[in-house]
């Protein structure tokens, strides 16, 4: 026979139509009531195929959210009245697990730099408007974290905890950070401890973008007493430049004078999908090769996430000419195998970029006669041998020249896509798993209801029988569980012993005998 | 009654002893080696040249490359014994008939964490050491700023063996990290299986009973079992067409 709605073949005795959910021929009951529970609970498996809501958060890949759909409704089937109670912990979980592997992919783009390498110029290019503060003294001492938002402009604002500030007091005290010391004292920032550590994380809905810088900040910059306290700024963009999965982390550097906060970067260079180092165009110093040895040292075995960003490009006497000079030299140092150990990697992974030119091009019509970077725009303009009236012709050379869109293109391309395939693989690997439980499960609780219906042909003995073969499984089963339990206390006692000799073995390494 | 699992001797652990002690000797000259030729340097500043940045980041980078070859061999060491023992401890208690034949372990979740042993172990000692020698490393740049000479040597020495010892400790926390998680997802997995007959067997008892409650005569009772096994059947085909679809 066929589906009363939409004409796919159904089988016999077949409640729903599998495919568009409309109810089939159902049995009848004698008692009302039980009548009207079995159509409910047929119309609640029916809602299941019809149900097409699948949350945003799966949305970020077609195959995943096609999973995650799969997972979704299987997990309704199974949470119902008819099949929770036949589904174990663990199906739950893997379940549970899967979902959440599939939600929200994120990639982090980390930037390090010196202070005034241009790292918040690069981050304002990047996402089209000047949040991140420019300002001479280092603003960015915390993590401050810049991502695309559906429901609009935020700033979320973490504070640290008692026990972490006390490891960062000590951190500041045992790396003679004096600068920090003596600000900390001369804002009275110590009056307002109590009222920050151990806070919530604070939410800021902000109407424009001009609000939202102000918030920011608010937060992070160094002339207040609250940025001592805070641990993170969050900055959700409902204009976002960027895919949506990325997720630019502004750090306070590897060499932010209280070792706490650096460690803080440390961590991040070596978790993140990609550390864009950020380093002056005019000349390579040595300073800067020890910050760019560090992130190596940081990320070893992963050069290919490293990204030397020379900036300030504008800053140079002939930006074009000095830069093809200095970017032969970069890479005699970039190409060794301390670094990319590659030519071809460094070449790849090297790019110079004029982020405070690409927003200015980007912003001329805002740009009046009077505004100072009217004479900044004009000042660049000419060691391009080129007047403001000449800008409209060559604006697409001298925006290419400024490399903002071809950064943005490559971070696409061999960040975004390429870990997005690495977890795309993985949700797939996941997903065969779960799928191929589920099914185990699903052919074994077929089985058991087609005994229970033979059962049931054999008349009123032959149920009660059966009844007390299960009770009799049932006993059986919690005296196992006890022996199992000692199998398990026996296995980890052995592993522990295991792993003790292991990591002694280990130790050797060290001159342990 | 379960028997008790066969002891499992360790394979790989002699080896690992005899690979790490060998490393210990060569080390020990690589660390004079080294300190050595870094107490010889100029001060390393924020002033110094990057001719002198990259000769310290040679003598650096010279060190982590020859231990490169002593942590990869006990890192795959490692890999092995633990690979070794959890095949072993999975072959025991699937081995054993009763289980075999009764509760059927589902081993695939546990087999892939084995799997992923390699990306999750290799290259970790490395990647402390390599942290530890670098010029963002507080202690290593108060030791490369000092003057040239036997002090200098003795504290990079010192410094060294440190990160070695640090090396160790990461590796042997990722290890003990691992097998936890190895025994976790096995110990989640023999209780899977007993709540399933658990499950399976409460709901067929509930099935039968609340059937010859609810019922007046055997007919009644033989349909509202056999309607309810129906509905079961229909959920587990849904299911099935669910996943069994295109993706």
């Amino acid at each position: 026979m066929n589906c009363k709605k939409c004409g796919i073949k159904v089988k016999e005795g077949q409640l729903i139509c599998y495919k568009c959910g409309e109810i089939q021929e159902l049995p009848t009951f004698s008692d009302v009531n039980m009548s009207s529970e079995f159509l409910e609970k047929v119309q609640n498996l029916a809602n299941v195929v019809k149900n097409d809501n699948l949350s945003t958060d799966y949305m970020w890949d077609v195959t995943v959210a096609k999973y995650a759909k799969v997972i979704e409704s299987t997990k309704t089937v199974l949470s119902t009245e008819i099949m929770s109670d036949k589904v174990t912990t663990k199906m739950f979980r893997d379940m549970d697990n899967m979902l959440k592997r599939c939600k929200n992919a994120e990639f982090h783009i980390a930037l390090v730099g010196a202070i005034k390498a241009g790292k918040s110029t690069l981050i304002n290019a990047l996402l089209g408007f000047e949040l991140a503060s420019t300002r001479v003294t280092p603003e960015t001492a915390a993590l401050t974290k810049f991502r695309s938002s559906n429901t609009g402009n935020y700033v979320k604002v973490s504070f640290y905890s008692t026990s972490d500030w006390n490891k960062l007091w000590a951190s500041a005290n045992n790396s003679n950070a004096e600068v920090f010391l003596e600000e900390y004292k001369l804002l009275n920032a110590e009056s307002q401890k109590n009222n920050w550590l151990d806070k919530g994380t604070l939410t800021f809905n902000c109407e424009g973008k001009d609000a939202l810088k102000e918030e920011i900040l608010k937060w992070t910059s160094s002339k207040s007493h609250t940025h001592y306290f805070v641990k993170e700024v969050e900055v959700g963009l409902k204009d976002f430049n960027m895919p949506a999965e990325v997720v630019f982390v502004d750090t306070p550097g590897l060499d932010d004078v209280v070792q706490y906060r650096s460690d803080i970067t440390r961590d991040y260079i070596d978790r993140a999908n990609a550390v864009l180092v950020c380093v002056k165009s005019d000349a390579l110093t040595g300073q800067e090769m020890a910050t760019i040895y560090s992130v190596f040292a940081n990320t070893r075995y992963n050069p290919e996430k490293v990204y030397i960003i020379a900036t300030q490009l504008d800053t140079l006497n002939r930006p074009e000419e000095n830069w093809k000079e200095q970017r032969n030299e970069w890479l005699k140092y970039l190409k060794r195998v301390d670094c990319f150990g590659s030519e071809e990697l460094a070449a790849k992974n090297l790019v110079a970029v004029s982020g405070y030119f690409y927003t200015l091009i980007k912003d001329f019509d805002n740009i009046s006669d009077d505004d100072d970077r009217y004479f900044e725009l004009s000042s660049i303009l000419n060691k391009f041998r080129l007047r403001m009236e000449n800008l409209g012709e060559h604006s697409k050379r001298l925006l290419d020249f400024t490399s903002v869109e071809l950064l943005k293109r490559k971070l696409d391309k061999e960040v975004v896509t390429n870990y997005k395939a690495i977890l795309i693989d993985d949700i797939r690997e996941n997903f065969l798993l779960c799928k191929s439980e589920i099914t185990e499960l699903m052919h074994k609780m077929k089985t058991n209801q087609q005994e229970v219906i033979e059962t049931s042909e054999k008349g009123i003995d032959e149920i009660r029988r059966k009844r007390d073969e299960y009770a009799q499984k049932l006993e059986e089963t919690a005296t196992d569980k006890k022996e199992m339990d000692k199998l398990l206390k026996t296995i980890k006692l052995a592993t522990t012993k295991r792993v003790e000799e292991l990591t002694l073995a280990i130790k050797s390494m060290g001159g342990a005998n | 009654m379960f028997p008790t699992i066969p002891p499992i001797p360790p394979k790989y652990i002699p080896i690992i002893r005899e690979v790490a002690k060998m490393a210990w000797k060569w080390l020990k000259n690589k660390f004079s080696e080294t300190a050595e030729d870094t107490g010889k340097l100029e001060p390393v500043t924020s002033e110094s040249t990057i001719e002198d940045i990259v000769k310290i980041n040679e003598i650096f980078n010279s060190f982590k490359e020859s231990i490169e070859i002593q942590s990869t061999e006990i890192e795959s060491k490692i890999i092995a014994e633990i690979s070794y023992y959890a095949d072993e401890l999975c072959f025991a208690v699937e081995g054993s008939i009763s289980l075999l034949s009764k509760y059927k372990i589902n081993s695939n979740r546990f087999k892939r964490q084995i799997e992923k042993l390699n990306s999750g172990i290799g290259g970790t000692m490395q990647k402390e050491v390599s942290k530890r020698i670098s010029l963002d490393n507080p202690d290593c740049k108060r030791v490369v700023k000092m003057l040239p000479g036997s002090k200098k040597e003795e504290e990079f020495k010192l410094l060294l063996i440190a990160a070695i010892n640090a090396g160790i400790v990461a590796i042997n926390e990722k290890v003990e990290l691992i097998v936890a998680n190895i025994i976790d997802d096995f110990e989640f997995a023999l209780n899977d299986c007993i709540e399933l007959i658990e499950k399976e067997s409460n709901s067929q008892i509930r099935l039968l009973a609340d059937a010859e409650l609810q019922s007046i005569d055997f007919i009644e009772m033989k349909e509202i079992i056999k309607n309810n096994a129906d509905l079961i059947i229909c959920s587990c085909e849904l299911i099935q067409t669910i996943v069994g679809e295109e993706v």
